[in-house]
């Protein structure tokens, strides 16, 4: 993370007041640094990460889970559904599975690359709960590119950072009696 | 001669309104109100002038109503000019189900609609 950092997540929470204004003013800065990047980025982004970027909110959703799948036969899985230039870059799709109250949803990500989990701060306070805090999207390769490839860090509440290299990116709302059938092995009647 | 401190209007508690791009100020309460309704898993916001008191407020009602509770930012990009950094209950998950609502608090440049 380069601006919602661990660090400061961890300032803005502590109980010295000096440290804490401090913060305040810090986050402040941090969201109107943000704010710029994300608006050089905006014209060159694609629809879907475009999506992703400005029209969605994932703070607060707890995270279900996330694994990285081998696509064997893209053309096959993918086929006829989504558009035909992912179908050149066969590889490594990364689902994250996010839930708010009734509402769950798979956000896919097309890897150029290895995602990695980064360990939390020593001093961020332990627990097993892990909700989406903050995500920064970052475009990484020259505008000739393409598809051109991104990275989506995103912080959680147990203070690990993921960090997901992508190309294209959809998401896909999960029915509730499907996610149940998927979890217990039975449908909601 | 006795010296004059600067007089600071004290922090109120209202119950908030999610608005689109932040937060709404609705029909103030006492912290004892608030704490009831951060149970019922609702928002409050907490408003005034000094930050530090606003936090500290914010802080303590969600510490009455869950033992320990966890600061956030405004929602990142997607936050509007009126949303706030708040508290949450930590940990946020009891008994299998997550605890919903917020305790907002203004700072000295985000305020409440």
């Amino acid at each position: 993370m380069q601006y919602f950092t661990p660090e400061l997540h961890l300032a803005a929470n502590s109980l010295d007041d000096d440290v804490a204004d401090a913060a305040e003013l810090a986050w402040e800065k941090a969201r109107a640094g943000y704010r710029e990047h994300l608006a050089k980025l905006k014209p060159d982004l694609p629809a879907r990460v475009f999506q992703l970027a400005f029209e969605s909110d994932y703070h607060d959703y707890e995270v279900i889970g996330y694994k990285s799948h081998i696509l064997s036969d893209p053309l096959t899985a993918m086929q006829p559904r989504y558009n035909r230039e992912w179908f050149a870059y066969p590889g490594t799709v990364f689902v994250l599975t996010l839930r708010m109250g009734e509402a769950t949803e798979a956000v896919f990500f097309f890897l150029w690359g290895e995602v990695r989990v980064s360990p939390p701060p020593h001093n961020w306070p332990q627990t097993e709960e892990k909700f989406f805090l903050y995500d920064e999207l970052s475009s990484v390769i020259d505008r000739d590119l393409i598809p051109r490839e991104y990275r989506l860090n995103i912080l959680l509440s147990d203070g690990s950072e993921l960090v997901i290299p992508f190309m294209d990116t959809f998401r896909v709302p999960i029915p509730t009696g499907a996610f149940s059938v998927a979890l217990n092995g039975k449908g909601r009647h | 001669m006795k010296k004059s401190t600067p007089s600071v209007d004290p922090s109120t508690i209202h119950e908030a309104v999610l608005v689109p791009g932040g937060v709404g100020r609705g029909r103030q309460i006492d912290e004892a109100e608030a704490v009831l309704i951060r149970l019922a898993q609702g928002n409050v916001v907490v408003c005034g002038p000094s930050v530090r008191e606003n936090r500290t407020l914010a802080r303590r009602i969600e510490v009455a109503a869950y033992g320990d509770a966890e600061r956030d930012d405004a929602h990142k990009n997607l936050a509007g000019p009126n949303a706030l950094p708040h508290f949450h209950p930590r940990p946020r998950i009891r008994s299998g189900q997550t605890i919903d609502g917020h305790c907002f608090y203004e700072t000295d440049n985000l305020k409440a609609e």
